[in-house]
């Protein structure tokens, strides 16, 4: 029989240490250090550069964007295996904007997201009415909207699976720096006359700009974050993931806290299709192609559990940088690019085990 | 089969009135009536599967009844979500499923009501104020004495007892008028089922209604005022605890003594 001296005890106030230690991001964090370590030992140094950070980045922040919207599903407790082609739907639906019907930008964006909006709330809609697991109702709508992208671009080119003409469709529109290209050249070209930073023989500097779906990607990281932490909606989104019951009979609206992270999901698809459309100038019915398993990846990297009610967006966010640095540093290095898929794979298992280590320790060593 | 004594007088809280609740071919509710008068704890006892838990989440809009009216405060009340039972002044602890695992005591104490900073971050940013949930936590579990001291750890980090008590003190916190208890004190210990017991006690000192689901004889005769006995989900009694033994109500819950007997 227990004392009441014992029961308090086994409860205590935890250290600061013991508490950052069960953080969901740790194992991210760590890992994107690891990678660090090892190309700085194995790469080229031109990696480190202003110019190669970018190069690895870029690549992270398109992964990243859609890897924050699936972590935030995945504490919600759903997945959503239909976001590389929604990338390349929503992108066939903004190209087709354009192109073919010539809107200009302030319209054909906020049309294209709200596009992914609906398409997203009918995937969420399906799985919440029916009860099904959203990994079943979701792997349908990957070979659908795949499917659909093919279809509807032949139907839009006459035969072709791409879409051209995006440049100088959107040539001179107010809206176009935001969503393409590099944000700050004049900063950069003043730093670059002040010698801060690297130039071509000619002056110009070798890293124009910071491009802008880093800062997208930034931005969308420092928002999840924040609505995760800091508001009642994130609140409701670890406990919709974690317990639905529980939840809805504290009065949480589950099912439409669910539907928003399915619209989000696919907002954060179209966002990356309207950046990766600009910057290409075409929409490819093949574009993100793949990118749902390397987004949930990059997202259970970051700390998120497979069964709802755990994880961060800033975890989701290293876990894409990870990405990043593995895919582009090994072009630095003498290693087969091939090794790129192991490496994945690898530190995917990795992640998992290392996860479900920190886990046993929340719950307690049970 | 009129109920007598005291809280008869005392005017009517909550009214159900042919209450029914159908799974398929399966009647798990079957025209129960249900009246909970101001200030009283009415027990409801049954064997496994008898409709209890289904009976207070038909009144309180966790599931969707049959057929059936639920009256509050002698109107007639449209309660189809838990959000509706709270806004009427129902909490409830369903049985497992009052807290999420996965967050805080703060948290979960707070799921669904969470309180904003009072400032601009609170008012154009919906920023969590968790230096006053914490505070108003800290404060409930000193006055009825919950002991747990660390509020930011995920309730999964908790004892049966533990968790229960949390879920017993948002009721106390949030409840107004009535409180709905399924099974507080299963799967607990000896100390925490008077711990509990002690909670549902305050909860009445809070001016509150109570309804509690019990396999406990012995709290049903130390703590309830009335008690209604359900068996295949049907009501077989309603009588006031005083009239009633131990030996009765189990007659009654197993069909062994049939109802008229006691009436
Ligand atoms: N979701 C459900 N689907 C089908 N039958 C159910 C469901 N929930 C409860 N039942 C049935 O309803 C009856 C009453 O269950 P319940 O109210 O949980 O009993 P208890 O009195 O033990 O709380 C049982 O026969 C049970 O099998
Ligand atoms: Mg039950």
């Amino acid at each position: 029989m227990p004392t009441d001296v014992a029961i308090d005890e086994r409860i205590k106030e935890e250290s600061f240490f013991s508490r950052m230690m069960k953080r969901p991001e740790l194992g991210a964090i760590a890992g994107v250090i690891l990678v660090t370590v090892f190309f700085l030992v194995t790469a080229d140094p031109a990696m480190f550069t202003l110019a190669g950070f970018m190069n690895f980045m870029s690549p992270a922040a398109q992964l990243g964007i859609l890897a924050i919207g699936a972590a935030l599903l995945m504490v919600g407790g759903e997945f959503d295996l239909s976001v590389g082609s929604m990338v390349a739907f929503t992108g066939l639906f903004f190209g087709a904007c354009v192109v073919t019907f010539g809107l200009p930008l302030a319209i054909a964006i906020p049309a294209t997201l709200v596009f992914a909006a609906c398409v997203g709330a009918f995937n969420g809609q399906i799985v919440l009415a029916t009860g099904l697991p959203s990994f079943i109702v979701t792997l349908a709508f990957l070979f659908i909207l795949r499917g659909l992208s093919l279809v509807g671009l032949k139907w839009a080119t006459d035969g072709s699976t791409q879409l051209r003409g995006v440049r100088d469709a959107v040539e001179g529109d107010w809206l176009a720096p935001i969503f393409s290209g590099e944000a700050f050249p004049a900063l950069f070209t003043r730093m670059a006359e002040a010698g801060m930073i690297d130039t071509f023989r000619n002056g110009t500097p070798k890293v124009q700009g910071i491009p802008v779906e880093i800062l997208w990607f930034i931005v969308i990281a420092l928002l999840a974050t924040y609505v995760l932490q800091r508001t009642p909606f994130g609140n409701w989104i670890f406990a919709s993931g974690g317990d639905a019951n529980a939840a809805s009979n504290s009065g949480v609206p589950v099912r439409r806290v669910k539907l928003i992270l399915f619209m989000v999901t696919a907002c954060c698809a179209a966002l990356v299709a309207i950046i990766t459309v600009l910057d290409s100038g075409s929409t490819d019915a093949r574009r993100g192609f793949q990118k749902e398993f390397e987004a949930i990846i990059a997202a259970v990297i970051g700390g998120c559990l497979l069964t709802g009610g755990y994880g961060s967006a800033i975890g989701a966010f290293f876990g894409a940088i990870i990405f990043g640095m593995v895919l582009i540093g090994l072009t630095y290095t003498n290693i087969d690019q091939d090794w790129y898929l192991v490496f994945l794979g690898g530190m995917l298992l990795i992640a998992v085990l290392f996860n479900n280590m920190i886990r046993k320790r929340v719950t307690g060593e049970r | 089969m009129t109920p007598q004594g005291d809280s008869v007088q005392r005017p009517l809280v909550l009214e159900a009135q042919g209450i029914s609740k159908h799974y398929g071919g399966i009647v798990a509710l079957d025209d129960v009536d249900l009246t909970l008068h101001e200030g009283e704890v009415l027990a409801v006892v049954g064997d496994n599967g008898a409709g209890k838990s289904t009976l207070i989440k038909a009144l309180t809009g966790a599931i969707p009844k049959t057929a059936g009216v639920v009256k509050f405060d002698g109107v007639e009340t449209q309660i189809d979500t838990p959000t509706d039972a709270k806004a009427a002044g129902i909490e409830t602890v369903y049985q497992d499923l009052a807290l999420v695992n996965e967050i805080s005591i703060t948290k979960n104490v707070f799921l669904g009501r969470e309180i904003l900073r009072d400032d601009w971050l609170g008012r154009w940013f919906g920023v969590l104020d968790f230096k006053k949930m914490d505070g108003e936590i800290r404060d409930l579990f000193s006055k009825l004495d919950v002991r747990i001291a660390d509020i930011y750890r995920e309730a999964q980090a908790f004892s049966g007892g533990q968790r229960q008590a949390v879920a017993l003190s948002k009721t106390v916190m949030f409840g107004k008028r009535v409180a709905i208890l399924d099974e507080p004190t299963a799967a607990l210990g000896v100390r925490e089922s008077k711990m509990a017991m002690d909670l549902v006690r305050s909860l009445k000192d809070h001016g509150l209604s109570v309804i509690m689901i019990t396999h406990n004889m012995q709290h049903v005769l130390n703590y309830c005022d009335r008690v209604m006995v359900l068996r295949l989900g049907k009501l077989v009694a309603v009588c006031d605890v005083k009239d009633v033994d131990g030996d009765a109500l189990v007659g009654l819950i197993t069909g062994a003594t049939d109802a008229g007997a006691t009436a």
